[in-house]
């Protein structure tokens, strides 16, 4: 039954004594500026969650009309109601939907693509809600040298029409006052015909008696594109870019992050040395600022990633780049835009998994979302950094290259191909059958991004980011203090074990031999002896699944207990504890180039499943990732054991 | 036309809004709207059936007017058709990427890409051009 009142009904009034909020809907083709007018209505009150089951994202927002809340609801974009992907199934069941479906619609139509925008109105009209049109560009069919006349345009379609410039506050006002309203709203007494050659005529007719004149190539967008999308300047110009882009994000943010991670190391003295018992000390210290420190150090990188993306994107660039890596991007049966959710998981895969929301096709989605961990995140570079250089010494060349360097590079190069793999095999798995949707991209004209545009595209996502998954790497850096720093050892104990109790560094070791977390890493250790790790390293590696650089941290905190003035000397001459191999070296060529495998591959970040969790919907795609990668890890950690074992 | 039946109590407020002579239900609504799913698209006129080629075979550059589909009942000619490919619309191949496929295709005003499979579906005709043509090879 439906748990509507008739106060809420279709032609909802705004009077008092009613109970629900008025909801809205915006529909209207991709690019049409659906979002632009959703922030404008909405502002940063939006929040992002997902239509059940699926992976598309929902966003959802209130307003205030009429000195009213009501809810606003920016459906995805659609082509038509005849549906081809998930995103316009959505959009025509959000339609159909007996007890849920919109109170309101507001038809966001493109002026510089009216034909095509009045035939989705056509179907939206079958609908039988109370629908106002927004026109947008109007400005840019102006610009063109096109021409439109909005209250021709009213009265030939029987909708009411308001303008919606971007960026145009008087328009966003009318816009409200109509949305008070929707009694007022006119209604056409004939709904527009959708037999294809009555629906081209009653298109033509409607553009004719509105007065609507084709807008002329855009002369500013050719221009540009004819340099930015020309064969071989236009391929070199990416490359550079891309370059760029990948630069800025590791040098504009590390010294920010560095400077983050500063403070909290302050912070975390000053708790030391004011907090008098010395567990609460270490909890405070390690656990509380440690672990806030350890979600706000990737706050700059991943804002600074948004940012970056929302410029690409706002500016019209981001539709160029999936043009031109289209072709290479269907090799791995997937389309041009997965690439730019590709390119955002160099950084972090977590904006990578966001990104793919831009992409229509369900299968492309979930394909790549799943292989976005694969590309070489941030969080390896640490552990990179530490294995190279125990591996290879800081002289060796290739020519005149760093081999140091090379080996980085190859490694980089190693995710990205794991990555098209990993997305082709994803896709293979979910739709092998299914047919392929149909490439269909507008290039919209190029354009500066406004400052509130680019603003929110960066905040509502970092906003997300701290807010969901903050909280889980919180949680997750306090356990993993507690593991390693429990059960508490006393004097008593460590008298009796024989250890200097004024000697921090030996009761530090004492304590992490005889915590929950070496209790772990001993049990654990069998499934990674044949990978050359010990006991040690393993908890490393299980304390890593929660975040990458943790295992840097683990091994520091584990080398320093046996030597705090020389760590990295500590490591290289770390030896096998009682067993099979004792007094082996541990760190040996084979043992090394086999964890840096270990790690290129495996999943260890819970930020990331829950990410993966929250954009597919579901527990098991995160779930399938890890034991996939899991056991990829493992088998070519293995493999490169041997192979470096034979070589060396 | 407008409200919906099940959901309309008060007739009385709904004075400013046309009347239709019976409001449809969901049932009626949910097939006005899977009907978008069985449209015709026109067979091309048979007086420009011989100099028609495909969208992906013309020349870069080359202004045409949309003639019809190779294949009229394949879903995703109804697609192109929605996107704007109709008979008598002036369409244009502006580039191809630099493996060739894709193609920038410009029609209805906007710049779509799309892959030289699809745009195989699109029959064009090279000849007659019209007022609104005639206008894009000014502008171009």
């Amino acid at each position: 039954m439906s748990c509507h009142d008739s106060s809420s009904t279709s032609a909802a009034t705004l009077e008092r004594g009613r109970t629900a909020a008025p909801r809205f809907a915006l529909v209207g083709n991709p690019n049409a500026g659906k979002s632009t007018v959703f922030n404008a209505l909405t502002g940063l009150r939006a929040k992002v969650a997902n239509y059940p089951g699926v992976t598309v994202a929902r966003y959802e927002g209130t307003a205030t009309v009429g000195g009213e809340t009501v809810i606003v609801e920016d459906l995805p974009g659609a082509y038509s109601l005849d549906p081809l992907s998930p995103d316009e199934k959505i959009v025509r069941d959000s339609l159909l939907d007996e007890d849920r479906h919109p109170d309101a619609l507001i038809a966001v139509l493109d002026a510089t693509s009216l034909p095509r925008s009045l035939g989705f109105l056509a179907h939206v009209q079958r609908a039988q809600i109370p629908t106002l049109v927004a026109l947008t560009h109007v400005d840019e069919l102006l610009r063109r040298g096109g021409a439109l006349d909005p209250k021709a345009l009213e009265k030939a379609l029987g909708h009411k029409v308001v303008l919606a410039t971007a960026g145009d506050r008087r328009h966003t006002e009318t816009l409200r006052e109509a949305m008070a309203d929707i009694e007022s709203w006119p209604a056409p007494e004939v709904p527009a015909p959708i037999d294809p050659t009555d629906a081209h005529a009653w298109g033509s007719s409607v553009l004719g008696s509105s007065g609507w004149k084709h807008p002329n190539a855009d002369t500013r967008t050719r221009r540009i594109d004819s340099v930015l999308l020309h064969p071989l300047i236009g391929t070199i110009i990416f490359f550079v870019t891309m370059l760029a882009f990948f630069q800025v994000i590791f040098t504009l943010a590390a010294p920010i992050q560095e400077w983050v991670e500063d403070l909290f190391a302050q912070w975390s003295d000053l708790a030391r040395a004011h907090i008098g018992v010395d567990w609460l000390a270490g909890f405070v210290a390690d656990g509380l600022i440690g672990g806030l420190g350890a979600v706000l150090v990737f706050v700059p990188q991943i804002a600074l990633l948004f940012l970056m993306i929302s410029l690409l994107e706002s500016s019209g660039y981001m539709a160029r780049a999936a043009f031109l890596m289209d072709r290479v991007m269907s090799r791995a049966g997937l389309e041009g835009r997965a690439f730019v959710a590709m390119l955002s998981s160099l950084a972090c895969a977590i904006p990578g998994i966001m990104a793919t929301r831009s992409l229509p096709s369900a299968k492309d989605r979930l394909a790549t979302m799943m292989a976005a961990p694969l590309m070489t995140c941030s969080a390896r570079l640490p552990v990179y950094t530490m294995l190279i250089a125990m591996l290879i010494p800081a002289d060796a060349r290739v020519g005149f290259l760093s081999l140091q360097g090379l080996t980085m590079f190859g490694m980089y190069l190693l995710g990205a191909v794991a990555s098209m793999v990993g997305a082709w095999g994803f896709g293979k798995v979910f739709g092998g059958s299914a047919q392929t949707l149909p490439l269909c991209m507008e290039m919209p004209s190029y354009q500066i991004p406004t400052f509130r545009q680019v603003l929110v595209n960066t905040w509502v996502p970092v906003k997300g980011f701290l807010s969901k998954v903050g909280t889980i790497i919180l949680v997750l850096t306090i356990v993993l203090w507690g593991l390693l720093n429990l059960p508490a050892v006393n004097d008593a104990e460590l008298h009796a074990a024989g250890v200097d109790v004024s000697d921090s560094e030996e009761v530090a070791t004492y304590q992490l031999e005889h915590s929950y977390g070496a209790a772990m890493g001993k049990a654990v250790q069998p499934v990674f002896e044949p990978l050359g790790f010990d006991w040690r390293v393993s908890v490393g590696v299980v304390a890593s699944l929660g975040a990458r650089e943790v295992f840097v941290s683990t091994l520091g905190q584990i080398a320093s207990a046996g030597d705090p003035d020389n760590p990295a000397d500590a490591l290289e001459s770390m030896k096998w504890g009682p067993g099979p191999h004792e007094g082996e070296l541990l760190f040996t060529p084979p043992m090394i180039a086999a964890l840096m495998m270990f790690f290129a591959f495996a999943l260890q970040c819970t930020s990331t499943i829950a990410a993966l969790k929250r954009e597919s919907g579901a527990w098991r795609w995160p779930a399938l990732a890890f034991v996939t990668f899991f056991a990829v890890a493992w088998l070519s950690a293995f493999a490169t054991r041997l192979i470096v074992a034979a070589l060396t | 036309m407008f409200p919906r039946a099940r959901k309309s109590a008060d007739s009385s407020r709904q004075s400013r809004t046309t009347r239709p002579p019976a409001s449809p239900t969901a049932a009626e609504i949910k097939s006005d709207i899977a009907e978008l799913s069985d449209r015709h698209l026109p067979d091309v006129d048979p007086s420009v059936k011989g100099g028609c080629v495909t969208l992906n075979a013309l020349r870069a550059g080359t202004l045409a007017q949309v003639a019809g589909f190779a294949e009229p009942e394949h879903p995703v000619s109804r697609r192109l058709f929605d996107l704007g490919f109709a008979p008598g619309v002036p369409v244009k191949l502006t580039r191809r990427a630099p493996m060739r496929d894709p193609l920038v295709i410009e029609i209805a005003g906007a710049e779509m890409v799309l892959r030289g499979a699809d745009a195989s579906r699109v029959l064009v005709s090279c000849d007659a051009a019209d007022d609104s043509s005639a206008r894009i090879a000014r502008a171009s």
